[in-house]
């Protein structure tokens, strides 16, 4: 949907991104169990709210990979890097599981002097919806100061691509009927039937 | 000495000549016996009648092969299915029950906010003849074959019970109604009970009767016309696009339903 913009003389932009983690740990301790956590996060300078939900500003430490603009939508995918992570923080990344964690970018508009959101139609716009697939870590050493920082990637997967190979359907056997209802034996039989002979006719 | 001494004396030397020890006594003795017995046994016939004929039972072998990677179909609108055989018992030996799945019960209607869809029995075809019930709406009367001719020859070896998404949703075809109160399946197919549900599954409970006069010997070729009353394109594609169990799950938000 088109954002109308002709009435403002200036604006800006930024990227916001949700990751909700199911399981994430928050502390290296392995006696915590995980908890559900929504991380989200734009690369403003400032913090932005949008919809009532705060993103922290990362501005220049979280970059997004480029994506192609077309008219029919098509599945792509998608890096999505968060750099300056402390090194102390490397169990939280390690321990926590983020892949196939639902990720969410948008682009929203808003007043560059106030970093407040316009309240326009089509704001905030969705740029991209999908999965994280896979992430890599990287330390870099800084020499001068002698510190080293964590950058992590989040490869994502489009949810068009996922529906482009997603296979549905239930089969005629018990583990793909007791995946959905767990206590019906009404399909265990199934495999038991192949190859059975039964003598109709013959007296019992 | 007179001629009756002459008869003792003779029976007297063949006794001591069959009670002997000599190989002549012996078979004599033998051909004696089986000739008695050949006798005794042509007598006893003679007398109950018995025909020297062999008797010979028919049997059918029923072999069922179901594939376990089918996977079970969606319908909307109206299809004509074979359906896949998931249980087969034999109650006796001239007696089998068998559960045929025919596809998968879909959302409710009206963009998933609306009554559940209801699927009806519009047809069953056997060997491609259609059947017709009588007036229990369960019990094969006969069938038109292929030449609209009505056969009865079927009648009454056969019953038919169609179910509408579980055990405990049996349903009449269309165009049949009976004041016979409806059984669930697990108290028709033989050593169900009722955790046998059949969740979320359109299926056929078909009874049938051993006859080979009547070339009635196994479930053969059964085919179902099964309606589903989820018609509109907008239901059809937003119930495939949210199902999780045979669609693509997505979430409502993620849906522009404007």
């Amino acid at each position: 949907m088109a954002i109308d913009l002709s009435t403002y003389k200036q604006i800006g932009s930024a990227l916001t991104v949700i990751i909700e983690v199911d399981e994430y740990k928050s502390n290296s301790n392995e006696n915590l169990s995980y908890t559900s956590q929504v991380l989200k996060f734009t690369d403003s300078l400032y913090p932005l709210t949008v919809d009532g939900q705060l993103y922290t500003a990362l501005g220049g430490l979280m970059s997004v990979s480029s994506t192609r603009n077309e008219l029919r939508s098509s599945g792509s995918s998608l890096t999505l890097a968060i750099s300056g992570i402390p090194t102390s923080r490397m169990s939280e990344i390690i321990n926590s599981k983020f892949k196939g964690s639902p990720v969410k970018i948008h682009r929203v508009v808003f007043n560059p002097q106030t970093y407040a959101v316009l309240d326009i139609a089509g704001n905030p716009a969705g740029r991209f919806f999908g999965i994280i697939d896979n992430y890599s870590v990287e330390e870099s050493w800084d020499q001068a100061n002698r510190t080293s920082s964590l950058t992590i990637a989040f490869e994502c997967t489009s949810l068009q691509s996922m529906l482009e190979n997603k296979l549905s359907g239930r089969k005629c056997n018990s583990d793909s009927h007791r995946a959905f209802y767990p206590n019906d034996p009404s399909l265990d039989r199934v495999t038991a039937l192949a190859g059975a002979n039964f003598d109709f006719g013959a007296k019992q | 000495m007179s001629f009756l001494d002459d008869f003792l004396s003779v029976g007297k030397s063949a006794v001591k000549f069959l009670g002997g020890d000599s190989i002549g006594s012996s078979l004599a003795r033998t051909a004696i016996t089986a000739y008695a017995l050949n006798r005794s046994i042509s007598a006893s016939q003679k007398k109950n009648n018995v025909p020297q004929t062999r008797t010979v039972t028919k049997v059918s072998r029923v072999s069922l092969n179901p594939n376990p990677e089918h996977r079970i179909p969606v319908v909307y609108g109206q299809a004509t299915l074979t359906g896949t055989v998931t249980d087969a018992r034999q109650s006796s030996g001239l007696e089998m029950y068998f559960c045929v799945t025919i596809c998968e019960r879909t959302g409710k209607l009206t963009l998933g906010q609306g009554a559940d869809s209801d699927f009806s029995l519009e047809n069953v075809f056997w060997n491609d003849n259609r059947i017709i019930f009588q007036e229990d709406g369960r019990t094969v009367k006969g069938y038109y074959d292929r030449n609209n001719v009505f056969n009865t020859e079927i009648d009454g070896l056969m019953s038919i019970y169609f179910f509408n998404g579980s055990s405990d949703s049996p349903k009449l075809p269309k165009g049949y109604t009976s004041t016979v109160p409806l059984l669930s399946a697990f108290n028709i197919m033989p050593q169900w009970d009722s955790t046998w549900d059949m969740s979320d599954l359109v299926f056929a409970v078909v009874r049938i009767n051993f006859d080979t006069e009547k070339n009635v010997k196994g479930l053969e070729n059964i085919k179902f016309t099964v309606k589903n009353s989820m018609t509109l394109p907008g239901d059809c594609l937003y119930d495939i696009m949210t199902n999780a169990r045979y669609g693509a799950g997505l979430a409502d938000e993620e849906i522009y339903l404007a």
